[in-house]
């Protein structure tokens, strides 16, 4: 498990490898922390993420929070097929721009 | 050389050595390394000085009077159990022969005579560096080990506060099949289930995010909507938006309850389905095999507000050789040696016609798949027959209670417009609001019964329009479910109104209910006795009515109907 960040602009792509678990509860809390209000969207690519589990989507809520609920401020991209069928059972699409 | 060993305290060493010469030169040199010297001159000596807080590093003799250096490091190992304190065995020429003797008694390292200054520095070195690191994991797993024990015990507790807050109003049925591993209640799977007062089954299987104390203390409140609102007759979608709104209000932005809702309706045959976020289900059917998957398709609870919620509800119409399967993603993760996991399709394959149980198959399914390699047991899975026989139904019928309260004369009515119709379903609500006034909670059961049916019919076929005649067809019925959801969502005028009175009859009271709305009216007669009218087991419906009321009919175009209902005091013994 890994997780890095870039900023451009006014966008932060937060990449996620590996297993996105529990694991990764503090990583992603210091993506979260190191938020501020100059970042107006954040992309999640999961190009390289092998597996979600519910505390992952729990930490994702916690972004969506962050950036105050906006629906179309957080974009979950890149998901493999087993990552996305994840995403869709929870029915996140409702809540987050899925693609 | 350096002086300096530990930089905070002063190094004690231990120099046992029958030769006082020995002990003289050994003591001069580490005292010169800083070290505090204490000395015996046999091991018995040693054992009676030894303190294991005043020594850091112990120089042993070999061979001494009345107790050799051998024996003496055996007992020191003993006396020190867990605990490292490096003893090094100081060797002449000639005590090769001893070496092996040494390391097995406990020795740790050797240093020969005559002494090289540069070499006990380097050995007293990196022994006490190793007894630090030593004594360092030692506290560290105390400290695991007392944590582990805080733990435990919470998981003990998380168990009973789980088994109590589901067991308190868990109704068992006969058509709902489980298994709940404990590992599974800990990680937050709850299942909860209990008949309505008009005999439906309402089924709840959940999986929160977090476990043990965390999720326990969640499914508290869960619980407590269920079953409250269960017992009140409410709908599952009513159900699924309190408990929803309870656990918004309650749950840490990064928890939500995974759901599934269920309702089995005998009196309809049908089975309503509210998915919220867990894995795909399956209705089968052991007769023809048809395999039917049912995608969660709502939000998990305690996410949003349930304004925002639009829950979406399936209606399947069931036959008693349907079965509806559900589990959390413990078994479908389940892996085996390999690390595949068990997935769908493991439980697909064992959903085949004319098998015993396609349940303990999936159970013997899943051991095999998982082997020798120790079971994950993190295992839920759940079967809900829809089994209409009636020995699986009224089986929690109150025994006759006494009204308590003395037969009186009053009215009272109440009138829902179509905005409230949209969110409320009024019956509960009214029918408590009865009980409170009379007291008629031994007839709770029949007069809720009236009540909705005549509800439903004002609402569905008054103010909605509704046509009857398509649920006489399995693709109708959902069609029919799915118009009155949309019909209601766009109804943008009209009330239906409730007057009920009472007065004393005989040993009771006679309560007539009057419903009546304001749409087109429709023919009662051209009410079509729904399908399950074919089965040996008839539609409950209109004619039920008739049985239990003493009186019901339909007037102004059948916009308005009124129902008398009897009651007599139940005879005692």
């Amino acid at each position: 498990m890994s997780i890095s960040s870039q900023l451009d602009n006014n966008t932060l792509t937060v990449s996620i490898s590996g297993q996105f678990d529990f694991s990764t509860h503090k990583a992603f809390r210091a993506t979260l922390d190191s938020i501020d209000k100059h970042v107006k969207h954040v992309r999640v690519d999961m190009r390289t993420t092998d597996y979600l589990d519910s505390s992952a989507l729990g930490m994702l809520l916690l972004l969506k929070s962050k950036m105050n609920d906006q629906k179309d401020a957080v974009a979950l991209v890149n998901a493999k097929p087993e990552v996305k069928k994840i995403l869709e059972i929870a029915n996140f699409g409702q809540l987050f721009t899925l693609n | 050389m350096p002086k300096q060993i530990n930089n905070d305290i002063q190094p004690k060493a231990l120099v046992v050595d029958d030769s006082s010469t020995g002990r003289l030169l050994l003591g001069h040199m580490l005292e010169q390394l800083n070290y505090e010297v204490t000395t015996a001159k046999d091991g018995q000596e040693a054992l009676d000085l030894f303190d294991p807080e005043q020594t850091d590093v112990v120089f042993m003799d070999v061979e001494m009077p009345v107790l050799d250096g051998i024996e003496a490091t055996r007992l020191i190992r003993q006396r020190l159990s867990e605990r490292f304190i490096p003893i090094i065995f100081v060797t002449a020429g000639d005590s090769d022969k001893y070496l092996d003797k040494c390391l097995e008694a406990g020795g740790d390292d050797f240093i020969n005579k005559p002494f090289n200054a540069t070499i006990l520095s380097a050995k007293t070195r990196s022994l006490l560096r190793l007894k630090k690191i030593y004594s360092e994991q030692l506290e560290q797993k105390k400290e695991i080990m007392a944590f582990k024990s805080i733990e435990d015990s919470e998981h003990e507790t998380a168990a009973a506060l789980y088994e109590n807050i589901v067991a308190a109003g868990y109704m068992p049925s006969p058509n709902l099949h489980s298994v709940l591993s404990p590992m599974a209640k800990f990680n937050g799977d709850i299942l909860l289930c209990a008949y309505t007062p008009t005999d439906k089954l309402n089924v709840l299987l959940g999986d929160f995010t977090g476990h043990g104390i965390t999720a326990s203390l969640a499914s508290s409140p869960a619980a407590e909507v269920f079953y409250g609102m269960s017992a009140k007759g409410f709908g599952i979608r009513e159900i699924t938006d309190e408990i929803n709104n309870k656990l918004k209000k309650l749950l840490p932005v990064n928890m939500f309850l995974a759901a599934t809702l269920a309702c089995l309706d005998r009196e309809n045959h049908n089975l309503s389905i509210i998915t919220c976020g867990l894995p795909d289900h399956f209705l089968f059917c052991n007769e023809t095999g048809s395999l039917q998957t049912i995608p969660s398709n709502n939000l998990p609870l305690g996410i949003i507000n349930s304004s925002e919620l639009n829950l979406i509800e399936e209606h399947f119409h069931v036959t008693s050789s349907q079965r509806l399967f559900m589990f959390s993603d413990g078994i479908i993760e389940a892996e085996n040696e390999t690390g595949t996991p068990f997935g769908f399709n493991g439980i697909k394959d064992c959903l085949r016609p004319g098998r015993p149980s396609c349940f303990d198959d999936i159970i013997t399914s899943l051991n095999q798949h998982q082997g020798e390699q120790g079971q994950q047991d993190d295992i839920t899975l759940v079967r809900l027959t829809c089994d209409f026989s009636p020995d699986k139904w009224a089986l929690y019928q109150n025994s006759p209670q006494h009204v308590e309260v003395e037969p009186s004369i009053w009215t009272t009515s109440s009138t829902m417009d179509h905005s409230t119709l949209k969110r409320l379903n009024p019956v509960p609500t009214l029918v408590n609001s009865l009980m409170d006034i009379q007291g008629l909670t031994p007839f709770r059961e029949s007069i809720f019964l009236v009540l909705t049916e005549l509800f439903v019919n004002s609402l569905d076929h008054g103010l909605l329009q509704l046509d009857s005649s398509l649920k006489s067809s399995a693709e109708g019925f959902a069609q029919y479910f799915e118009l009155k959801q949309q019909r209601l969502e766009q109804l943008s005028s009209g009330n239906i109104k409730f007057d009920f009175s009472h007065e004393p009859y005989k040993n009771g009271g006679i309560l007539t209910i009057r419903v009546q709305d304001t749409g087109n009216g429709f023919d009662e007669k051209a009410l079509v006795p729904t399908i399950t009218a074919n089965h040996s087991f008839s539609g409950r419906g209109i004619q039920l009515i008739r049985q239990i009321c003493e009186s019901l009919h339909y007037s102004a175009n059948g916009r308005r109907s009124t129902a008398t209902f009897i009651w007599q005091q139940p005879s005692d013994g």
